[in-house]
């Protein structure tokens, strides 16, 4: 099976995020200061998280889409063509 | 004139121009089920962007997220990120949702997965765990909406009339234009409460500390225990990590698992539609930010509210805000409950009809006659959930994670549906049952959960185990059928074209 890139970045963001905003990972960053936008650092480092996951869902998206032509692979189902299709 | 006056007035306006938009926006629905339930699987961008966000900022996020961070400080952080964790498989599993709907003409999740399984049974267990969640839940949006409205007027408006005048609204368009109703509102509602939640959250602490960096300095000097996870609990003493992880897991699991929730999949125009709002998802979800804010700003306030879940409007009539502002803010917070009680209230008839009435009591009922009772059920939903609004006392939170540990049951199922092919109907069956029942018993003797974990994620574990070893001692759905699904969930014609992979 050949493992694309964007689709395993994306996976992997998202089991980092579950393991940054969790314990342990959350642990090292559970802290108040420094101060971001006037904002503990526990607060800010979950609001990155988020604002991060935009990020990389629409690189995902945009990714699907320039392989609009391609047959999905079926197994994953991205499903790009299919899309475009509808 | 009078400040609660004004203040009634403006939240008059409000429920006035709910009340329009509901109405109006039923007219474009066919006279169908699916008219009715899944809009016709028309909704666009905008809209869906706005039913996923706004049916989930409840009045809970508005009242029962500050009362948490006020009370408990950084345990309320586990709502900011369950939200984005729990959506993001969506992107996966929302658009085989609608193309298996699409295909098959199922408007709930019970019809999807009892098709799948092959199992009635199943299809009334789910009808049943969903009503059970459901109904408390309307009656804490109800009950948010009364105890907001009597506190901003001064006690001139008592709970039971401010819960009805906002669900008498939410029952007129939900009766009239089904989901378009809810759908429409919901975008007007959640832009409302957006724009209230960030101005106030900007604005209050602006006004008492000059600003939410001094804010937060300030109580980083005489309170810091509330500025880090996993916070306080509700005694007031250190929370554990393992409670704070599993109720962001446990949540997050949930999330896309509540029924009503699961059922817009199957309003959606098409596939990009749902995965663009999953992309735009985590942007709502930052409003909870200002939530945050407030809900600190009254960390270090003078004066203290009747109860946590009070603070908000609590902070509000203490400061000296023009009436007009106090109005907005109501019914911000009105917006925040409607929003939510609509879909629910909506999918408690819906479900009810089409996966237990239909399956059990009458399967030869018409697409026109289901459409009526639909509506009169949910009538009498309306009227149960308000008459227990009225007569009991909940704390907002608690209630919230229990109504979790049974949605999360949920997920074992969708995930075998798409990704299982030998899952079998005992299985699936067994698993629901055994997890549903670990969950309560865990709810009710709390000594027996290992290490303060969540009872919903034990009764996940055993939902998972039984789900897996029963499916393998027992015969499986027909190949035919499996194959028709898998495929149409991939986007194929459902005809019998050989499957080729997984």
């Amino acid at each position: 099976m050949r493992i694309r890139l964007v689709p395993a970045l994306a996976v992997t963001y998202y089991v980092a995020m579950l393991v940054a905003v969790t314990y342990p990972g959350y642990v090292p960053f559970d802290r108040i200061r420094p101060f971001v936008f006037g904002m503990p650092f526990s607060l800010f480092w979950q609001a990155l998280w988020i604002s991060g996951c935009v990020f990389v869902l629409a690189g995902l998206f945009w990714w699907e889409r320039r392989q609009g032509n391609t047959p999905g692979s079926g197994a994953e189902g991205r499903g790009a063509s299919r899309e475009a299709d509808e | 004139m009078e400040r609660w006056v004004v203040v009634t007035l403006v939240t008059s306006c409000y429920l006035a121009l709910s009340l329009l938009i509901g109405w109006v926006s039923g007219r474009r629905a066919s006279d169908t089920v699916t008219g009715y339930v899944a809009g016709d699987r028309g909704f666009g961008l905008l809209v869906m962007y706005f039913v996923m966000g706004a049916m989930i900022f409840s009045a809970f996020a508005f009242l029962g997220t500050p009362g948490w961070a006020y009370s408990r400080g950084g345990a309320a952080f586990y709502v900011l990120s369950y939200g984005v964790l729990g959506f993001t498989p969506w992107y996966l599993i929302g658009p085989r949702v609608a193309r298996v709907g699409r295909t098959f003409g199922h408007v709930t999740q019970a019809e999807l997965l009892s098709h799948r399984f092959q199992s009635t049974t199943l299809s009334v267990l789910i009808a049943i765990v969903s009503i059970v969640a459901f109904v408390p839940y309307i009656a804490l949006q109800m009950k948010g909406a009364g105890i907001v409205f009597n506190a901003v007027t001064d006690g001139h408006v008592p709970i039971w009339v401010g819960a009805l005048a906002a669900y008498a609204v939410v029952m007129l368009y939900v009766l009239k234009s089904g989901v378009l109703g809810v759908g429409w509102t919901n975008t007007f509602q959640g832009m409302f409460m957006l724009v209230i939640a960030w101005t106030l959250g900007l604005w209050l602490p602006r006004h008492l500390y000059g600003g939410v960096g001094p804010m937060f300095e300030r109580i980083a000097d005489l309170r810091p225990e509330l500025l880090t996870v996993p916070g306080l609990d509700a005694s007031g003493g250190q929370w554990s990590w393992g409670a704070y992880s599993s109720a962001v897991l446990v949540s997050a699991i949930g999330f896309t698992m509540w029924p009503h929730l699961f059922m817009k999949g199957f309003a959606a125009k098409d596939d990009a539609t749902l995965k663009l709002t999953t992309v735009l998802y985590p942007t709502f979800q930052l409003f909870l930010l200002p939530l945050y804010f407030i809900a600190f700003a009254g960390v270090l306030f003078a004066s203290k509210p009747p109860s946590a879940d009070f603070i908000l409007p609590h902070m509000i009539l203490s400061t000296d805000i023009a009436p007009v502002i106090v109005g907005l803010f109501c019914a911000g917070a009105l917006a925040a409950s409607m929003s939510t009680g609509d879909a629910m209230l909506h999918a408690a008839a819906s479900i009810y009809v089409q996966d237990m009435h239909r399956k059990v009591f009458a399967p030869r009922l018409g697409d026109h006659a289901r459409r009526r009772l639909i509506r009169i059920v949910a009538v009498l939903v309306g009227i149960a959930a308000y008459y227990i609004a009225v007569n009991t006392e909940w704390s907002l939170v608690q209630l919230l994670l229990t109504a979790y540990g049974a949605v999360v049951q949920f997920a074992p199922l969708v995930v075998a549906a798409f990704f299982w092919k030998r899952t079998s109907p005992a299985g699936a069956v067994t698993g629901l049952v055994l997890g549903s029942l670990v969950t309560l018993f865990l709810f009710y003797f709390p000594q027996y959960r290992p290490l303060g974990i969540h009872e919903g994620i034990v009764g996940l574990a055993v939902n998972c185990v039984a789900l897996v070893t029963v499916s393998l001692a027992t015969t499986a759905v027909a190949s035919e059928r499996v194959r028709s699904f898998m495929t149409a969930s991939r986007g194929r014609a459902p005809v019998h074209e050989p499957s080729q992979t997984s």
